[in-house]
């Protein structure tokens, strides 16, 4: 009876793993990027950056209107003084990335195989804090992570996202990036892709559903009426919370994962830091 | 010298005079309160190790979150009937938060 036991849970974790490991992450791409196309032949690829937006003409020029002259540019401007403010040894952050910190934010999240996890790029900037004999930012804190992302993201404007999956541990990131996107969560008992796969384009309450490719470009944004700056991370948080799921660590593992699952998938997309959502 | 000691002795042994009284009091303002029942402070026990078990698997719903802390509430009050309810929502929620673990990836069927 033992025997048998094991014999069928061996059976299921094969079966489990085969299942996990049956999509490659450019076969996923391809499938979500297809899967969008085949629903809404008439949206171009490229402005699958624009979500919920490229479904409605009316609040897509809402978009380009307050993009214009945006009323959140003076918190960009407090991201730049940040960004340019020297550490007390006198280097800067745009000494740690190549380039001076110009397009480099569509490599991240990597996995970096000598730490044995993802990277995020925010993760790179405290990291370049902590190297330079800084304390590291908290990722939840809006008022300075938050602040200098909102600039140094925009140094990046225009570049395309270029997240690469190599290496069995890098694959056991992005799988469990993609377990998180597609299991259910909260009383509610939504998956990320239940409405983002499942029901793209479709209006759930009075917003447009935005489509899974993409998704990870427009970041960070300013969203609302008091233009609350929403990172990646707070919004995966603001998300799990709207399914009444006790969200997880902002900058932890989980989310750097999922960012990671995320960010692959818009691969080929064009950046855009520091922008408008509703 | 004797003085000093017998003034020393005395502040001591007022000292511990007043502390005992101060603890009698506080006891005589803690048996005013009415107890928890055995029953309620069970199934507080019970939520709160649920909730704590569906926190470590990251499993954790929001509602298990807040009708815990209802029933926390309630105890403080010693509304056993109140603890009773919100534990029990609490204990449910949080074993649902984890079942849902085993559920399908949705990706096949949205």
């Amino acid at each position: 009876m033992k025997r048998a036991t094991w014999i069928l849970s061996c059976l299921g974790m094969l079966a489990f793993s085969a299942d996990a490991m049956s999509v490659s992450p450019e076969q996923e791409r391809l499938k979500s990027v297809q899967a969008v196309q085949k629903k809404y032949p008439d949206i171009k690829f490229e402005d699958y950056v624009y979500g919920a937006l490229a479904f409605s003409a009316d609040a897509k020029a809402q978009y380009d209107n307050m993009m214009a002259f945006p009323p959140f540019e003076s918190e960009i401007d407090k991201g730049r003084a940040l960004w340019e403010t020297p550490f007390r040894n006198g280097r800067h952050y745009a000494d740690c990335f190549p380039g001076g910190g110009k397009n480099v934010a569509g490599n991240y999240p990597y996995y970096d195989e000598t730490m044995k996890k993802v990277v995020t790029f925010e993760m790179a900037l405290n990291q370049c804090r902590t190297k330079n004999g800084e304390a590291a930012y908290k990722s939840s804190d809006m008022n300075t992570m938050g602040l200098l992302t909102a600039y140094a993201r925009t140094l990046s404007d225009g570049m395309l996202m270029n997240v690469k999956v190599k290496g069995d541990g890098a694959l056991a990131a992005f799988e469990s990036g993609r377990r998180f996107f597609y299991q259910r969560r909260g009383q509610l008992n939504f998956s990320c892709a239940s409405c983002h796969v499942g029901h793209v384009g479709e209006i759930l309450r009075t917003e447009y559903l935005s489509m899974l490719p993409g998704q990870a470009t427009h970041w960070p944004a300013f969203r609302g009426g008091d233009y609350a700056l929403f990172t990646l991370q707070r919004r995966y948080s603001a998300c799990n919370q709207l399914v009444r799921a006790v969200p997880m660590e902002i900058g932890g593992e989980e989310y750097n994962n999922l960012e990671y699952f995320h960010s692959y998938l818009s691969n080929g997309l064009p950046l855009k830091a520091s922008v408008f959502r509703k | 010298m004797n003085s000093r000691r017998i003034a020393i002795g005395l502040l001591v042994w007022g000292g511990l005079v007043m502390g005992t009284a101060g603890q009698g009091a506080l006891a005589a303002e803690g048996d005013s309160r009415p107890a928890l029942s055995a029953e309620a402070a069970e199934a507080l026990a019970r939520a709160e190790s649920s909730v704590a078990q569906a926190t470590a698997r990251k499993a954790l719903w929001t509602t298990a979150t807040s009708a815990l802390a209802q029933a926390q509430e309630a105890a403080r009050k010693a509304d056993n009937a109140a603890v009773m309810e919100y534990a029990a929502v609490a204990s449910e929620q949080a074993s649902r938060g984890m079942a849902q673990l085993d559920s399908p990836l949705t990706n096949q069927q949205h």
